[in-house]
């Protein structure tokens, strides 16, 4: 089994898309930890962004403020503390979602019939309801605050999964090596062990990957509308929601304001890449028809 | 010779539901009573259209499907009861046993008169009702299902399966030796890792695939080879009967005439009996000691090999025959072309099933529905004509 993750990473190394993704992971992860120490907490609560000026106009960046200020805040100081925020978001969002999602979709692949029937209608009337605007007015109906914003995110992101899951359950159950595998005696626990999961359950680790990423996005997107986390929390679509107002520059000027927009959009663009391209990576290491 | 399998009656009907409340609609007759006997050493060939049930035969005798109803024996044990669940084992071992010993006991009045009137499992289970269990139903009972574990494993260890498809019959995710060797520690015949890799190294190369393969995954192999894979999976529990579900349907010609060989040579080598089922008559007739035909979940003909090609009886086999390609352009063969399809099993043709199709049929056809008799010396054949 030792040389067979040697061999696995071995692969990885030679594949320099995976390269990127994973190391792209390490910084973020190694930013979301010495996120203290590179900019050191001056209030109570850390993930609040400490107030550098009462001017509310934006400015350039300076030694003092390495990636410039917007509505009196520190954006670089927003950045680093925003990767935490981020990490927060897309794992916990994801793992719980894609628990539920695995728990109601084998749950109807096994057993099926009735059963079957009920949760999957349950799963296409979610997934009949519009994610963002779902989002959005739960949210709004929950009250503002991250915690809020990750609940609504959960309650509309595990049908994908359920779906998957089902689907693969339902397909690998009548495969001949599973028929082949009970004619040989094997336990049904056994069966499900070694020959239905592990040929169902990798789909769904790369698909939650990928969504850590998108994830993010959208938390983004509920932030820039205003709806995520409150004024001033370290988060990158907050900041943008900051740069709204100041998108179209100054007069004659269009560029004038491109820190608001450049630094935390490029860090959200930077987190995607890297779920996404980690999540191709998984994908080749996982399926052994691709192995070279 | 012993009959290793009896199958008697065996019934299988698929439900078919529909509509919001999942409502049985109407029955699939796969297999609508079917009796045959294996015995040990022989190679039994199943042919018939796609549909008629074979494979269906195949999945009930290895209990992944459950029969409808009917019974199966293997080895002298009557196996019907072993994979229900245990109400439902109760109350066929209630019905077909305890029941119908008392009712014997009373036709027949004494006990010695009721023994001479049974033979094989019946009288051995009679024993055991009327002598072990003195007379008790819930002493027979616990008689008949103690060791349950160790019926099912031996059940499993004596019935392999070597399926179609060589490409889907193999986890495309574990290596050769967990795939062959997962038989073997599943039944506790090898112990440790050490032990494993030798099995598994016997029975790769018993089937002609080097043993230094045993780590590769099945993608790295050829179909041939896969397919060898899967008879050394079956072989792995030195079973006693191998089911070969159209175990060469997928394999090219070449290929295939060396599967075959592989499996005639294996044979001898371990003293297996074989149920052959395949659609490809040239395949049956190359295996099989005696061959069975379906029609529609239904047995039409059975007989020796040479009696079965030399002179079939029921129509359909002599339409089946007269398809088979001879590759001689010289000879002209009278062909006989069926018309139309196999109807639908869930609403089988009355009287014979053939009947709609027959270029024999009379008006007795779609009224009575003929029995399987014995016409030759081991040359069964259901129609009214022969």
């Amino acid at each position: 089994m030792r040389t067979e993750t040697k061999r696995m990473i071995k692969r990885l190394m030679r594949n320099p898309s995976a390269v990127l993704g994973f190391s792209l992971l390490i910084f973020f992860t190694i930013i979301a930890i010495i996120a203290p120490i590179i900019c050191p907490p001056q209030s109570y609560d850390p993930y609040m962004i400490p107030i550098a000026t009462w001017d509310k106009t934006p400015q350039p960046p300076t030694a003092e403020h390495p990636f410039g200020v917007i509505d009196g805040r520190d954006i670089f100081y927003g950045v680093i503390w925003g990767t935490r925020t981020a990490f927060k978001v897309g794992l916990i969002v994801t793992l719980t979602s894609t628990v539920i999602g695995l728990l109601i979709g084998s749950v109807a692949g096994y057993f099926g019939g009735w059963l079957d029937e009920i949760l999957m209608r349950i799963t296409d009337i979610f997934l009949s309801i519009p994610y963002i605007l779902a989002a959005i007015v739960v949210t709004a109906f929950l009250g503002m605050g991250l915690n809020k914003v990750m609940i609504s995110l959960i309650t509309f992101g595990w049908m994908a999964t359920a779906r998957l899951i089902r689907g693969n359950i339902l397909q690998v159950r009548e495969e001949q090596y599973v028929l082949a595998a009970r004619a040989l005696g094997v336990s049904d626990y056994l069966v499900i062990l070694k020959h239905v999961l592990p040929n169902t359950i990798f789909p769904v680790i790369i698909q939650a990957t990928m969504r850590i990423g998108s994830l993010v996005i959208t938390a983004a997107a509920l932030s820039f509308l205003g709806l995520g986390a409150p004024v001033g929390y370290a988060d990158w679509g907050s900041l943008l929601n900051f740069a709204r107002n100041w998108l179209l520059g100054a007069s004659g000027e269009a560029f004038k304001y491109w820190y608001a927009i450049v630094y935390p959009g490029t860090a959200m663009v930077l987190f995607v890449l890297a779920w996404n391209l980690v999540g191709d990576a998984l994908r080749d290491v996982f399926d052994p028809r691709l192995r070279g | 010779m012993k009959p290793l399998v009896k199958i008697e009656h065996l019934v299988k009907y698929f439900p078919i539901r529909a509509g919001i409340f999942k409502r049985i609609v109407a029955w699939v007759k796969a297999v609508d009573d079917v009796s045959f006997d294996i015995f040990e050493g022989e190679t039994v060939g199943l042919v018939g259209e796609s549909g008629c049930g074979k494979t269906t035969i195949g999945m009930t005798l290895l209990r992944l499907y459950e029969p409808t109803s009917g019974r199966i024996i293997v080895a002298d044990e009557d196996t019907t009861y072993y994979f229900l669940p245990s109400s439902k084992a109760r109350s066929y071992l209630k019905k077909n046993y305890v029941e119908r010993f008392q009712k014997l006991l009373k036709e027949k009045g004494s006990l010695d008169s009721l023994m001479n009137s049974l033979d094989g499992v019946d009288r051995r289970y009679a024993q055991i009702f009327f002598a072990d269990a003195k007379g008790s139903t819930t002493r027979f009972l616990s008689l008949m299902l103690s060791n349950m574990d160790e019926k099912r494993k031996k059940f499993r260890r004596d019935l392999q399966i070597v399926f179609q498809d060589p490409y889907s019959s193999l986890n495309p995710r574990l290596r050769v030796k967990t795939i062959v060797g997962e038989g073997p520690l599943t039944h506790k015949l090898v112990k440790g890792e050490k032990e494993v890799i030798e099995k598994v190294k016997t029975v790769l190369e018993d089937v002609g695939i080097s043993g230094e393969y045993i780590y590769r995954f099945p993608h790295e192999f050829s179909g041939g080879q896969r397919q060898r894979i899967g008879v050394a999976r079956a072989l792995a529990l030195s079973p006693k009967l191998i089911i070969a579900d159209e175990a060469v349907a997928a394999l090219d010609v070449s290929i295939r005439s060396q599967v075959i060989n592989l499996m005639k040579d294996l044979q001898k080598e371990h003293k297996l009996t074989y149920l052959f089922i395949s659609h490809d008559l040239s395949v049956i007739k190359y295996v099989s000691d005696r061959v069975i035909v379906m029609y529609l979940g239904k047995i039409v003909e059975s007989a020796p090999k040479k009696d079965l090609f030399d002179r079939p009886l029921h129509p359909y086999t002599r339409a089946l025959m007269s398809a088979i390609p001879i590759p001689n352009p010289n000879i002209k063969k009278e062909r006989i072309i069926l018309k139309g399809d196999v109807p639908s099993p869930i609403n089988p043709p009355s009287g014979c099933r053939f009947h709609t199709r027959c270029y024999m049929s009379q008006e007795i056809c779609a009224n009575a529905e003929p029995q399987l008799r014995e016409v030759e010396p081991k040359h069964f054949v259901a129609c009214h004509f022969v």
